[in-house]
């Protein structure tokens, strides 16, 4: 279509191109010939182009034939190696013999998969998209630039979907907080008051391991419903307590305060205290909540397994 | 050999004969020689690319659902061609001037004019100096069918596309080969050259 709207601007109509071919070709019905004759009255110039043409294909028509230097005849041999040669992304290749254009499919799929990995990532880091599951957005510690040292290690087991590393046995130890269980074991504990049962977010989730257990406790504003978890500085996760407060610097560890009719519903704003610091949770109703973590893991796999594909099937193309 | 030979032999190879399938070898193997050596220029690349476009076209045999046989193996060896044209594209390597040689040899005159020898191959440096200027694609249909003669059906099925596309491309290439070759009108017939002189 588009073709033939660009040659009918040019003046040239499919009619026309086939006229010009068998002219030069000497194989012109007289219709051709007429129609040619017309377009060289139009453009004189035309005229000495297919004479070029005229003797340019009588020049390639007087090369010699080429003959096949040697046999070409297969053997039983020939036909096992050239199989044994094959890979399985020569098979797959096959595949994509017949249409060809079909070999991008890898390479699209990996550009789209990839996209999407990086539009994630981005929403997560500008809050757009939100983690939907028990753990929250690494962003939201990440701004606290609070490294929490304490006792996650001693836990029993992992108890969220950050899978925060338990070492039965060993509820004392001391060493290096993994923020992951932190947010894990943080998370359950602000969104369990969420349920019905909850008390007023007090009742925090059974602890299954030595982060867990830590007292702490959830508080909810009276004036604007903001629900605080206020972590000591330099305390363990053991120490962890809830309170009542104005603001950050205000934090009081009082579970009397809390009224026992204080709304907790699911947008209630939740946010931590610690050191001093407040940090967001980003669980709230912000963004878009998503299964963040294991999209973006499922997407880099997929873009990884198809760039994988596709140059595989270019290697066994032979390109 | 009859087309009813041929679809016999084809039949037999199918049933995993390699007779039969040698006999067809041995009636196109020049053929498709001359295609892929005008293709990719390179006669050691042109042979290995012959033998894998017969090994191939036995191993899928079951895939040819009648139509022109040897456009069919045309096709083989032209994407084989292009592929390997592609790769070297790809890695910047030029092909060889042995290249230019087959082509100058093969100009024939039935004069035997010294002189017009050595225009006819110096015409024939020129051409495959023009033949190397054009697309993969516009040089394929231009040796198949002008320089090897098939019909533009044939040229068709082999390049796996319409006779249009076909004409289309034919067309181009010979234009581009027209403005390439007059940039040296000296080389020219004698015929194209009194016509440029009375024009």
């Amino acid at each position: 279509m588009a073709r033939r709207l660009l040659n009918r601007l040019t003046d040239r109509t499919y009619s026309s191109n086939d006229a010009v071919n068998a002219y030069v070709e000497g194989t012109a019905s007289s219709d051709e010939i007429r129609l040619v004759k017309e377009m060289v009255r139009k453009n004189v110039a035309l005229e000495k182009d297919l004479y070029t043409q005229q003797a340019l294909r009588a020049v390639l028509g007087k090369i010699e034939k080429i003959e096949a230097p040697r046999s070409f005849a297969i053997t039983p041999e020939m036909v096992a190696a050239a199989a044994g040669s094959d890979s399985w992304l020569s098979r797959l290749a096959e595949v994509f013999e017949t249409q060809r254009k079909l070999a991008l499919a890898p390479a699209i799929i990996a550009v789209i998969a990839a996209l999407s990995v990086a539009l994630l990532t981005i929403g997560d880091i500008t809050g757009v998209v939100d983690q939907s599951d028990s753990s929250f957005s690494m962003a939201a510690i990440a701004e606290s630039d609070s490294t929490i040292s304490g006792s996650a290690t001693g836990s029993d087991g992992p108890t969220g979907a950050s899978g925060a590393q338990g070492n039965p046995g060993s509820p004392g130890s001391l060493g290096s907080f993994d923020q992951s269980a932190v947010t894990t074991e943080m998370a359950a504990a602000v969104q369990a008051p969420t349920s019905a049962d909850a008390g007023l977010g007090l009742s925090v989730p059974e602890p299954t391991g030595q982060a867990a257990s830590a007292p702490f406790e959830r508080t909810v504003d009276d004036a604007g419903g903001t629900a605080l978890l206020v972590i000591p500085e330099g305390n363990a996760i053991g120490e962890l307590s809830t309170t009542k407060s104005a603001g950050p610097d205000e934090s009081i560890a009082n579970n009397d305060l809390i009224p026992s009719d204080a709304p907790t519903s699911p947008s209630l704003g939740t946010e931590f205290v610690y050191g001093g610091e407040l940090v967001s949770s980003p669980s709230s109703n912000k963004g878009i909540s998503l299964p963040l973590r294991q999209l973006q893991a499922g997407l880099a796999a997929l873009a990884v397994a198809a760039i994988g594909a596709w140059v595989g099937l270019r290697r066994a193309r032979g390109e | 050999m009859t087309s009813f030979d041929e679809q016999r032999l084809i039949q037999l190879t199918r049933d995993g004969d390699y007779d039969a399938f040698n006999r067809l070898v041995i009636e196109y193997q020049d053929a498709v020689f001359a295609v892929v050596l005008r293709t990719v220029r390179n006669r050691a690349v042109a042979e290995d690319i012959t033998q894998d476009t017969f090994i191939s076209a036995f191993r899928k045999i079951s895939s040819y659902r009648g139509g022109i046989f040897r456009a069919w193996l045309f096709r083989i060896a032209k994407n084989a061609s292009l592929d390997y044209l592609r790769k070297i594209a790809r890695r910047s390597e030029t092909s060889i001037d042995e290249d230019i040689v087959y082509f100058s040899e093969t100009v024939s005159d039935d004069k035997q004019d010294p002189v017009a020898d050595a225009l006819n191959a110096e015409l024939a440096r020129l051409i495959e100096h023009c033949m190397s200027g054009l697309s993969d694609e516009h040089r394929f249909a231009m040796v198949l069918i002008d320089v090897e003669g098939y019909q533009y059906d044939e040229a068709a099925e082999s390049i796996g596309v319409s006779i249009g596309t076909v004409k289309s491309r034919l067309n181009r290439a010979r234009a581009r080969m027209r403005d390439c070759v007059q940039q040296d009108p000296e080389l020219l017939p004698a015929s194209m050259r009194l016509y440029n002189k009375e024009n």
